[in-house]
């Protein structure tokens, strides 16, 4: 594990897609855990499970293991994979209906808005990180991660001040590219955005 | 676009958010310098910036939290594992998940199981685990699920076995009565399943309608060879377990 996360901070993308495994089977694995001992209203706060998920494997694997802001990094990769593989399955049945369209809709973990959201974010991102990879960490962390500008600033060795500007130019770049991409989507910003959104693609 | 292009668009769309808004147009005359691509692109973001709103300002971190407490995670699909692609989750069991996964090298189709950590952490059950489990690879019967291999990649454990069409007798019996002809035939493949596993010393340990495949064939299966040894409490239990006879 230790390893695993030196690695990481060489930018060893390998060795982050190792670790994404173990960190998720964590976090489920104490889900589990809090679920079978607290009444079933209780709703778990994102950031205290991966802490504690980040204290039992940091405690199992090495005592002396101090590295807390890659851990919040992977947790954030990991549960963004959650998200898009989860939104991906929901559309998919969304479409193909049957039997599991069913046991979905019982569920009901996620609204058609959030799944388009979560995959627009998503494509819109990964095109942003070959542009300027930091402002994709930012919003990988914020949004998928559920971290606060403070703790991202931490785990990526910048200040609070620079978090909050490349969140707002992230936002609206994330925001414009939406608009391109599903215009149907937001038919009053296409009207004004529309040919200057088109601008952006070029 | 390049990253030099978005840094430029970038200084100037936040040197524009520090204008008074009346003066944002001839701020972005001189700033892009006539470039109008340039321009319209900035001005496309100030427009989004003022629209945006509420957009991605709700983490969707607290859905990642209740798809994983619901066990509806898939983290995996897509994957590879040992020689393995894994294309979807097809079972989840105290003993792990099940996806159904391509064997690359051989080309077929099989299921995978992927062992959780906390059976795998102690190093004394996992040695145990898998003495038994090659031993079951070994095992040729027709109502015993042919494990193709047991493996290991990147400290993740599992056991690739052959992919069995049907359902589980807990699935069965939850539809309804079984004809007692149904029922003594499944109970004699059972049976001679087991059988055959004594004959060579394996014991199941953890015999239940879960563990037990009914094929539309009418072939019944027998899953999860000395896999229960694994779940076992650190303390030694004696051999035989629990609730099986020896």
């Amino acid at each position: 594990m230790t390893q695993l996360l030196a690695d990481w901070s060489h930018g060893d993308d390998a060795a982050l897609a190792e670790l994404t495994p173990l960190v998720y089977e964590e976090l489920r694995r104490l889900a589990h855990h809090f679920m079978e001992g607290q009444r079933p209203e209780h709703t778990l706060q994102t950031t205290a499970l991966v802490n504690e998920a980040y204290l039992r494997l940091a405690d199992q694997t090495h005592p002396s293991f101090t590295n807390r802001s890659h851990f919040f990094a992977v947790a954030a990769q990991a549960m963004r994979q959650i998200l898009v593989n989860y939104a991906k399955a929901s559309q998919s049945q969304k479409r193909g209906g049957g039997a599991l369209k069913v046991e979905l809709d019982e569920a009901a973990l996620i609204s058609p808005e959030q799944t388009t959201e979560i995959l627009d974010v998503h494509e819109a991102l990964e095109r942003l990180a070959t542009l300027d990879s930091r402002k994709a960490h930012v919003v990988e962390l914020k949004y998928f991660g559920g971290l606060n500008h403070d703790e991202i600033a931490e785990v990526l060795k910048i200040s609070t001040v620079t978090v909050r500007r490349d969140w707002v130019f992230a936002k609206a770049w994330l925001y414009t590219m939406n608009c391109i991409t599903r215009p149907d989507r937001n038919d009053e910003a296409r009207m004004t955005n529309g040919n200057q959104a088109e601008a952006m693609n070029r | 676009m390049t990253p030099a292009r978005l840094q430029t668009i970038e200084e100037i769309f936040h040197a524009a958010l520090d204008q008074e808004p009346d003066q944002v147009g001839a701020f972005l005359d001189t700033a892009c310098e006539g470039d109008e691509v340039l321009r319209r692109k900035v001005e496309a973001l100030l427009a989004s910036h003022q629209r945006a709103g509420s957009f991605i300002e709700t983490s969707a971190a607290g859905i990642a939290t209740r798809i994983i407490e619901n066990g509806q995670a898939d983290l995996l699909v897509g994957q590879t594992i040992g020689h393995y692609k894994i294309s979807k989750r097809i079972g989840t069991g105290g003993m792990g998940e099940v996806y159904l996964a391509t064997d690359m090298t051989a080309g077929r189709k099989a299921a995978l199981k992927l062992l959780p950590t906390r059976f795998t952490g102690d190093a004394e059950r996992l040695k145990r685990f898998q003495q038994e489990a090659r031993a079951v690879v070994g095992l040729n019967h027709p109502n015993i699920l042919t494990v193709y291999e047991i493996g290991e990649d990147h400290s993740t454990h599992y056991i690739a076995s052959e992919l069995i069409e049907g359902e589980t007798l807990r699935q069965r019996l939850m539809r309804g009565r079984m004809e007692l002809s149904e029922a003594v035939d499944v109970a004699i493949q059972v049976a001679s399943a087991l059988a055959a596993a004594h004959e060579t010393g394996i014991v199941h340990r953890d015999i239940k309608p879960e563990n037990i495949m009914l094929r539309p064939d009418g072939y019944v299966k027998v899953l999860d060879f000395g896999i229960a040894k694994l779940a076992e409490s650190g303390s030694r239990r004696g051999y035989g377990g629990r609730g099986q006879k020896r």
